[in-house]
């Protein structure tokens, strides 16, 4: 089983092919790790019967129960599911920013799978949003192969592109998001506004929804390691900086820990999890965030 | 050189370049970036600016080091490139520059080679010098020149002189040679004088300032800055070099060699006094010497030990008096030296004594008449309290003889050869003959005047005159001290007399009676009659020395009338004693204590004012009779010189100088004389130079003191003579060159902390 452990490592999952194997991968070396999972999937349970309204699905008619009353009933269930969780994928251009290894959008996909092949193996509904600045696709939730298929298929076609608006996205997630769900947001957060972030996490919470924030930044981005004189060019918008990094280093490093500062308390105060993914590290970090987070949920 | 100055635009070239020079990283996180910007923006712009600004500091200031910075533009001997230089070389010659140091170095010695090391660095082509010293006398050795070979001669043939600093002298001479005419266009530009000097403080002082002995007080001398001012507005330069390392070292001078002021008489025995001043820090010990004649061996010593120097002892216990008895030796001119044991400063450890010994003094006792009480002549108690056997025709020995006549005789009777004239009861002289006496005292000769019965005569004396006053007193101008206005006392013994009280015991005749046991003997003999005098306000010269006071029923007056009263005049003197010399009015002849009284008045009047016995850098001038064709001198271990003597104006004697003495010893002067009318001692005359020992407090300025003073703009002070002996390029190398070497290591140290704390170069162009 230890075998399995190596391809928590996001370097070596950049040479294995073929995303889905890789969240497999990923899933059975996290799980090798782990002792036996508390967290077991529901079957589908009768729950009910009513009466049959035009529109109902024919296939969800007891036809035993029609044999002996002559009337349509329809069979209620269990949800199939135990929820329903929204893979919320950042394709923003600052999203293709790779230092020594891995894009962060790369990694990106690697943790969206990974939890994809996590949640589906638990029995759960998984659904993928792929966003910029725009809705750029909507997996609704299911737990199928075909619909694991369709995941595995939009996360690996995938590129950067255009720019962050988190504010937007949230407001479109509050809208078409009608259930209570985990939404698992994974970007980079560049380019957002503190203050609208935090309005945006209090409406989904609003809406009973848990929200898994996993900010994804490279390393380079955490420890802005330069020491010569770089012009900085950026990802979203066609702008530059021309600047000494050493002269930089302990203010840049100051904004972004006030910006993930504001960020967590946002986070807390609304009761969801925020976690930096750091693209130098292992994927664990974000599967137990995941398991974590579930845990409280139920 | 200063062209590399160019390369302090390579920074900024490097700075703008830089800029052009970097790499492209697509970013993401640009809102922290910015964010980071907008906080340091301010402070990264200073830091840019201050790093571009260190960097070219320190191009800067290697380029200035390698381009050998001088003073004012042109080096510290006023050199410009491609200009010529004017130097005067001032050396002080006093005798402190003689000092030797632990290794036997003297400034002097210092400051020749110093003054070669500046010649050496001149150019004879262009470059011109002049040569002075000035210790005193100041002596200009060559003018303005571009001779440098010959200004190089003068300098190898200079002998330190033993005089004291003469720097005002000195500078006020450098003023004259450069106001000569035609020098300016004959040596344009800027001069530099340079006075290479062991800085004594002394030299630069204000002596009226209330400067503490030893301490840093006192103000400069404000003619020399006002010398000094002159100077820079003729645009010369004065750097004052120091040399001898500044050090105080121990020092002890024999400060003075007298005996009491009386004559030397063959036979007898003279007392010799030696003051000797620790000039020093420390207490010492040591051996004075004294030499007779010749120098090679000495005829007495003393030792004297635990002198106090200047940090144990008060300015009373740091000088000592050695006393010497001397056997006077045979009738001619002689002379003593005192030597202490040779110290640092060798020159005034020696001092000399020239002095004139003779077998007697002459002494004319002059009658007016006797008194009433007796046939003897008023002259007869004074005459044979200095000469004893003045009766027995074969007499030999004693020191004086003396000649009585009476005051008839008195006119035709020679002054000349006499050295002391007594007036008793003289009341009336030929006036041509009084004014005769005054001359002869004027030039040297010693008066004593008692009054007498003679003075009782109608129109003698009086508040309005008096024949006496006339002749004697002369307004004031004559040789009496004060007028005599009146007679007091009675002729008859009275049971009121007046008795003598001396004023102080500082005049050599007090001091004989400050002894207890012998004043009585003087001072309660009854005097029933005396000369009352009016005493002049502010008289010049007069001093008295002694009062009669009323003794018994008259005491309770509380009068006092003067009775020893002495009247400086000329080079001689004269004594008025207001009581007669004879018994008339007193009984002073039968008592004892007369006759070392006459003696000490004797001898106070027979005192001379020494001429032989002068300081370097006096003019010695000896008078001959113009008989004398030709003098030979012989001055210190020189080879005698022959000169032709100077015949005055109305060809009555002949005169020979030797002006301005630079060095201290023994001076004898032989006349040769044509006719062969001179007496062995008048042929045969020796004299003696001494040094001025106010040089010998040895004590450097302090260079924070002469700063403050002088300001470096008048006066510019270099401890380190190396500076001026290096080339001029040198000298700036030396100094300058290693200032701004250093400075642009220390610009590169800042530089570096700099850059490694906040990085090499920012750039703070954004796009945004």
């Amino acid at each position: 089983m230890a075998s399995y452990a190596k391809y928590l490592d996001p370097r070596t999952l950049d040479k294995i092919k073929g995303l889905e194997l890789k969240a497999r991968l990923i899933v059975e070396g996290f799980l090798a790790g782990q002792h036996a999972s508390p967290y077991k999937g529901s079957s589908v349970e009768f729950r009910e019967h009513r009466e049959y309204v035009p529109g109902d699905d024919v296939r969800f008619i007891d036809w035993k129960v029609y044999g002996k009353s002559d009337r349509f009933y329809i069979k209620e269930y269990e949800e199939e599911t135990n929820l329903r969780a929204y893979i919320v994928l950042d394709t923003s251009g600052s999203m293709g920013y790779a230092g020594q290894g891995v894009s962060k959008l790369e990694y990106a996909k690697y943790v969206a799978a990974s939890l994809t092949h996590l949640i589906a193996r638990q029995q759960d509904a998984v659904a993928l949003v792929v966003w910029d600045s725009q809705l750029r696709k909507f997996i609704p939730p299911g737990n199928n192969a075909l619909h694991l298929k369709d995941i595995y298929t939009t996360l690996a076609a995938a590129e950067p592109q255009g720019t962050t608006d988190i504010t937007t996205l949230l407001g479109t997630l509050t809208e078409r998001i009608r259930r209570k769900s985990v939404i698992i947001l994974i970007s980079d957060l560049l380019d957002a506004d503190g203050p609208s972030l935090a309005r945006g996490l209090r409406k989904i919470r609003h809406k009973g929804h848990d929200l898994i924030l996993f900010q994804t930044l490279d390393p380079d981005e955490l420890e802005f390691p330069f020491d010569r004189l770089t012009r900085f060019e950026g990802l979203e918008e066609p702008q530059h900086v021309r600047v000494d990094p050493k002269a930089l280093r302990a203010a840049y490093l100051d904004a972004l820990r006030d910006f993930q500062q504001t960020v967590k308390a946002g986070c807390v105060a609304n009761g969801m999890d925020y976690q930096v993914l750091d693209t130098g590290r292992p994927l664990d970090v974000a599967l137990t965030t995941y398991l974590a987070a579930r845990a409280g949920a139920r | 050189m200063l062209w590399w100055a160019a390369a302090a635009a390579v920074p900024f070239i490097i700075h703008l370049l830089s800029r052009r020079k970097f790499r492209r990283v697509p970013w993401g996180a640009m809102q922290f970036l910015l964010a980071a910007l907008k906080r340091t923006r301010r402070r990264l712009r200073m830091e840019n600016i201050l790093l571009m600004l260190l960097r070219m500091g320190i191009f800067l200031a290697l380029a200035t080091a390698f381009a050998n910075p001088q003073i004012g533009g042109g080096g510290l001997l006023g050199a410009v490139a491609g200009g010529s230089r004017t130097v005067i070389l001032a050396l002080d010659s006093s005798f402190s520059m003689q000092a030797r140091d632990d290794q036997d170095r003297t400034a002097w010695s210092e400051a020749t080679k110093t003054a070669r090391s500046v010649l050496a660095t001149l150019d004879s082509q262009k470059d011109a010098a002049a040569l002075l010293t000035f210790g005193s006398p100041v002596h200009l050795e060559t003018r303005l020149t571009r001779d440098l070979a010959l200004v190089r001669r003068r300098l190898d043939a200079l002998d330190p002189a033993e005089g004291t600093t003469d720097l005002l002298g000195g500078l006020h001479a450098i003023e004259g040679l450069l106001a000569e005419p035609g020098l300016e266009e004959d040596f344009p530009g800027e001069k530099t004088i340079l006075l290479v000097t062991d800085l004594q403080k002394s030299a630069f002082l204000d002596h009226g300032s209330s400067a503490e002995e030893g301490g840093p007080g006192g103000d400069a001398d404000p003619e020399l800055l006002q010398t000094l001012r002159r100077l820079q507005d003729r645009k010369a330069r004065v750097i004052a070099v120091g040399v001898g390392g500044g050090a105080v070292f121990g020092n002890v001078a024999v400060t003075e060699l007298a005996n009491d002021g009386r004559a030397f008489i063959s036979g007898l025995t003279g007392q010799i006094q030696c003051r000797i001043e620790n000039f020093g820090d420390r207490t010492t010990s040591g051996e004075l010497r004294l030499y007779l004649d010749n120098e090679e061996s000495y005829v007495q010593s003393r030792r004297v030990v635990d002198l106090p120097g200047l940090s144990t002892g008060s300015s009373s216990e740091r000088e000592r008096v050695v006393n010497f008895d001397l056997d006077v030796p045979k009738v001619g001119w002689h002379h003593l030296m005192a030597q202490w044991v040779d110290d640092s400063l060798a020159v005034d450890n020696r001092r000399r004594l020239a002095f004139r010994v003779r077998d007697h003094l002459k002494v004319l006792a002059v009658s007016g008449g006797g008194g009433r009480r007796d046939a003897l002549p008023a002259t007869f108690y004074a005459a044979r309290a200095l000469d004893p056997l003045i009766d027995d025709p074969l007499r030999s020995g004693g020191s004086f003889v003396v000649k009585e006549i009476s005051s008839i005789a008195f006119p035709s009777e020679k002054l000349d050869g006499y050295d002391l004239v007594i007036l008793a009861n003289v009341s009336e002289i030929p006036a041509a003959k009084a004014m005769e006496l005054e001359e002869w005292v004027r030039q040297g000769g010693g008066l004593l005047y008692f009054p007498g019965p003679s003075l009782e005569g109608a129109g003698r004396i009086g508040r309005s005159g008096g024949v006496v006053n006339q002749l004697f007193f002369r307004g004031g101008q004559g040789l009496l001290p004060y007028p005599i206005t009146r007679l007091v006392g009675s002729d008859e013994f009275t049971e009121s007399p007046f008795n003598l009280q001396f004023e102080s015991f500082d005049h050599p005749v007090a001091k004989y009676f400050e002894d207890p046991r012998i004043q009585p003997g003087l001072t309660r003999i009854p005097v029933y009659k005396l000369a009352a005098t009016e005493p002049v306000e502010n008289a010049v010269g007069v001093r008295a020395i002694a009062s009669f006071f009323p003794t018994g029923k008259g005491a309770e007056t509380g009068e006092r009338y003067p009775a020893l009263v002495e009247k400086r005049l000329g080079e001689g003197a004269c004594m008025f004693f207001a009581t007669s010399a004879d018994t008339a009015w007193n009984i002073y002849g039968a008592t004892p204590a007369f006759v070392p009284f006459m003696r000490e008045i004797a001898y106070a009047l027979t005192r001379r004012r020494e001429l032989a016995n002068l300081l370097v850098g006096a003019t010695l001038v000896e008078d001959f009779p113009p008989s004398v064709t030709k003098i030979r001198l012989t001055v210190g271990d020189a080879p005698a010189e022959e000169r032709a003597p100077v015949l005055s104006a109305d060809k009555s004697r002949a005169e020979v100088s030797l002006r301005q003495i630079p060095k201290s010893g023994v001076v004898v002067i032989d006349a040769i004389d044509g006719a062969d009318q001179l007496s062995e001692t008048e042929r045969h005359r020796v004299a003696v130079i001494n040094p001025d020992t106010s040089e010998s407090n040895v004590e450097p300025a302090d260079s924070h003191w002469l700063a403050d003073q002088f300001g470096r703009n008048l006066l510019l002070v270099i401890d380190d003579p190396t500076e001026l002996s290096k080339p001029v390029d040198e000298a700036a190398k030396g100094g300058l060159w290693r200032l701004f070497l250093y400075a642009a290591l220390a610009f590169l140290l800042v530089e570096t902390l700099l850059a490694w704390k906040f990085g090499s170069v920012h750039a703070l162009e954004t796009s945004s």
